[in-house]
Parts: structure tokens; C-alpha cells; sequence
């Protein structure tokens, strides 16, 4: 059974950022993509990294003319040890590997962010 | 288990210049024969031969005689086919000027199929050439394109410039586009070979021998990480004479490092060890001889390479290793593959395995 847990208010959200916090045992990082809150693990199951002291940053994305480009709309974290990348929103790691990042649902109601974990 | 052998690297060569003469047009006949190939044959002082002692036949070099290699190799140890790799041309590459090699390599390329491929169908036969003019080299490849016996095209391993870099794709494009394999090969000193290694030249030939991997080291990481074999998906390489287990060194290490760095290689869509199971095949010879046989298996297993390992002889080399020897090292349900099968898809449809 999920516990639902106060984690903040939208208003301290920054795109291309988390916040991080101590919920229970767990720290977790929150940010906002596309003014959805997401919530990861801050722990990179590579080898245990603060993952979400890692920036933020664009998919690479090779265009129809084999130019080189970003993918605004499908950002990843970046791991800040060993730059492994995983999509922000399905955790997934862009280079396959049995290893994906943690999220946990998130909960909105009046402003106020609850993390259930 | 039965199996045929395929010999990988079997070293031909000419009794003397002479040879070519009559394939070499003018005005290069006059200055091979006024100043010779042009580039040094010496090699790194060594305390043995570099040829085996009892390859040498009466008249010529060891590996002149077809009676003689017939003897020793293919009819000895039973040989389903030979790929001959050839001696003393394969600095043609890296001659200082263009046309000239690329003249000699035209001469030995009618040379290897009048005398040596026409002798025995159990010859498979690499061209040589000189990459330095690429267009001059890829014509050379598409003219051979269909020939029943010619399955590579030999390249020394040492180049001026990483054979992934763009000037060398014209000959990248031939290879692929005809269905040859590029045995990389190494090439011993000379004025114009590049070091193979970045603090200086070896000493001696001990010193050569044991550091000849560096040069199949830096071509097979530049190769994947250009994206070239993307680009030309039919490129297969056989590593000659370079050894094998820093493969898988450099499959883990590229793998772990592709994780992280993979922006600076837009050009790959998989792991790069992939790459190395897909595009590269090692030469066993010279096999490493761990201090008990079955530990050199054990890393092959750990590297999953058993599929990427062919037989070489390297005949008449000192070092050559002959099959009986490699048995001690190889178990038994893994022959067929090494000594066939993974030549064999290779080389197929030139082949009749």
C-alpha cells in the first residue's frame, strides 16, 4: 500500500530542474515538464549517483537530412557521474539497458504536490 | 566432429621481382627493375628467422614454391582452402608517391591469379593495393569484383590516416559494394609507415611483436564510432596477426563509455560491441599460449566471442601455428566454427562450404 506524501507546491518547480527532497528514507527530485510535475528517485540505478543533480537536457535527434538537432519535446536526465541518459518521463535509458530510473505517481490538488511511495 | 579447414592468412610471395615484370607496364618496368619496389623490406632485428627454416625451398623464398606450400600446408594438414595474403607488397599503402603503387599493385594483383590462383582451386586469393589513391585502389577492387577466387582485399594496419576518416571511403565503398573482406594486415618499419605506437618507435623486434595489436586497436574504434559501418553495412574486416582478447577490452570499455558519450558518435544505432560481433573476425594465430590451454577459452567465452575467431596458419612464418598445435587450445565441439564456420559465412557464396 502507497503512501501519499507532501512533497511541495508547483510554484517551487522549475522546468529543466529538480527539487529535491527527503521523503521517509528515499530522496526524491521533482520538476516540471510541459506543467506536469515528475518524480524520480534520486539514484541512478547504474551505480547509486544523486541523479537528480544531473541537468536536464534535450534527446539528441538525427533529422530526415542526417543534421543533427534537439528533441525539445523528449528531454532526459542526465546522469552527473557517468552521463548515463534516461527519458525523463518513462525512465527508460536511451542507450537499452535492463536499468530504468525510479518515478513515483504524483498527485496535484490545489497547488500542492503529493508523492505516493 | 568433422570439419573442413579454412587457412585465413597463408603467406605467398614472389621468387624474386622478376616476377612482375611481365604484368608491369612502362615507364614503372624500368624503375622497378633500375631501383626496385622503393620501399625497404628489413625488418626489426630479430634473434630468429623471420621465416620458418624448413619453408625455404632450393631456389627463392620461403613461401615462393607452390610445390613446396602445397607440401607443407595445404596437403599436410588437409586445407579446404588457403586465403593467400602475400609477402613483400603490402607496403605498396604506404609509398610516399601514388602512382607507381598503384602500378605494382595492378601487376601483383594479374600476378596472383596467372601464378598462384590458377594453380589451385584451393587458393582464395586477397588483392593488394594502394589506398593512397583511393579512386586508382577502388577500380582495382571492382576489377576483380567477380573474380571465382578473389575474397579480400588486404590493407596494412598501420595507415596514414584512420581508415574510417573520408578519404579512404572510396575504397571502403568498393570492399562493401563487392562483397570483399578487408584483412587488415600489419606492415613492419619504413620511412613512411606510421609508428605504431605514440612513444616512439619499438627497439627491436621483441618489442614489435608484443605491442603490433595498437594499430587493429585505434582502426576498429574509429571504424564504429564513424558510423561508417552504418553507412556500409557489408563491411567485414578480418584482424590478421593482431590478436584478439583486447577485443573485448574494448568492448567493454566502448560500451560503457558509448553510455555516457554517445553524442559524439550520432552516426552508431547500437552498442559498439555489436559493432565487433557483426563487422571484425580475429586471426588465432599467433595463439596466446596462457599457462594452461584451457584458460585462453575461458576468456574467449567471457568475451562471447566464439563466433568472431577464424583459423590462421600464418604459414611459413616463424610463429605460424598449425592446426594440430591450436587443437590443444580450442575444445572440441568449437572446431568446426573455428576452423569453418566462421570463415565460411564470410566467405560464401565464393566458397563452396
Amino acid at each position: 500500500m502507497k503512501e501519499r506524501h507532501f512533497f511541495g507546491t508547483l510554484e517551487e518547480l522549475e522546468v529543466g530542474r529538480f527539487c529535491i527532497r527527503e521523503i521517509g528514507k528515499r530522496s526524491i527530485g521533482v520538476t516540471l515538464h510541459q506543467g506536469q510535475p515528475i518524480a524520480i528517485l534520486n539514484y541512478c540505478p547504474h551505480a547509486g549517483s544523486p541523479m537528480c543533480r544531473g541537468p536536464i537536457v534535450p534527446k539528441l535527434q538525427i533529422n530526415k537530412d542526417n543534421t543533427l538537432g534537439h528533441d525539445e519535446e523528449n528531454p532526459v536526465v542526465r546522469c552527473p557521474w557517468h552521463g548515463w541518459e534516461f527519458d525523463l518521463k518513462t525512465g527508460i535509458a536511451v542507450i537499452p539497458s535492463r536499468l530504468k530510473l525510479a518515478h513515483f505517481a504524483v498527485e496535484v490538488e490545489n497547488n500542492q504536490i503529493y508523492i505516493l511511495v | 566432429m568433422s570439419y573442413q579447414i579454412i587457412d585465413c592468412d597463408v603467406h605467398n610471395t614472389y621468387r624474386s621481382q622478376v616476377e612482375l615484370y611481365p604484368y608491369l607496364e612502362e615507364p614503372w618496368l624500368t624503375r622497378l627493375k633500375e631501383k626496385g619496389l622503393g620501399y625497404p623490406l628489413i625488418t626489426y632485428f630479430s634473434s630468429v628467422d623471420i621465416k620458418r627454416l624448413d619453408s625455404k625451398p632450393e631456389i627463392g623464398t620461403s613461401g615462393s614454391d607452390y610445390t613446396l606450400l602445397r607440401e607443407q600446408l595445404l596437403d599436410r594438414h588437409n586445407i579446404r582452402y588457403a586465403l593467400l595474403t602475400g609477402e613483400g607488397i603490402l607496403g605498396l599503402s604506404l609509398m610516399p608517391d601514388a602512382a607507381f603503387p598503384a602500378a605494382l599493385a595492378r601487376a601483383n594483383n594479374q600476378w596472383l591469379v596467372e601464378k598462384w590462383l590458377n594453380l589451385d582451386v584451393r587458393f582464395l586469393g586477397s588483392l593488394h593495393l594502394a589506398i593512397q589513391d583511393p579512386a586508382a585502389a577502388a577500380a582495382e577492387i571492382y576489377r576483380w569484383a567477380d573474380h571465382p577466387q578473389i575474397v579480400q582485399v588486404s590493407i596494412p594496419a598501420t595507415t596514414q590516416l584512420p581508415l574510417s576518416h573520408p578519404f579512404y571511403r572510396p575504397v571502403l565503398r568498393a570492399a562493401a559494394e563487392t562483397g570483399m573482406l578487408i584483412g587488415l594486415h600489419f606492415r613492419q618499419v619504413g620511412p613512411t609507415v606510421p609508428a605504431i605506437t605514440p612513444i616512439g618507435a619499438p627497439s627491436n623486434y621483441l618489442d614489435y611483436h608484443g605491442l603490433v595489436s595498437l594499430p587493429y586497436m585505434s582502426q576498429m574504434v574509429m571504424l564504429i564510432t564513424s558510423g561508417v559501418l552504418e553507412e556500409l553495412p557489408a563491411l567485414k574486416f578480418l584482424m590478421m596477426e593482431g590478436g584478439f582478447i583486447w577485443a573485448i577490452h574494448l568492448m567493454w570499455r566502448l560500451d560503457k563509455d558509448y553510455r555516457a558519450v554517445y553524442r559524439l558518435a550520432p552516426g552508431m544505432k547500437k552498442l559498439p560491441s555489436e559493432y565487433i560481433r557483426q563487422h571484425f573476425k580475429f586471426g588465432l594465430q599467433p595463439v596466446y599460449e596462457a599457462p594452461q590451454a584451457k584458460q585462453l577459452w575461458d576468456v574467449v567465452e567471457a568475451g562471447q566471442l566464439q563466433h568472431n575467431l577464424v583459423y590462421s596458419s600464418d604459414y611459413p612464418h616463424w610463429d605460424s601455428d598449425e592446426p594440430d598445435f591450436i587443437n590443444r587450445f580450442v575444445p572440441e565441439e568449437w572446431r568446426k566454427a573455428i576452423f569453418e564456420e566462421n570463415a565460411a559465412a564470410w566467405l560464401r557464396p565464393k566458397i563452396g562450404l
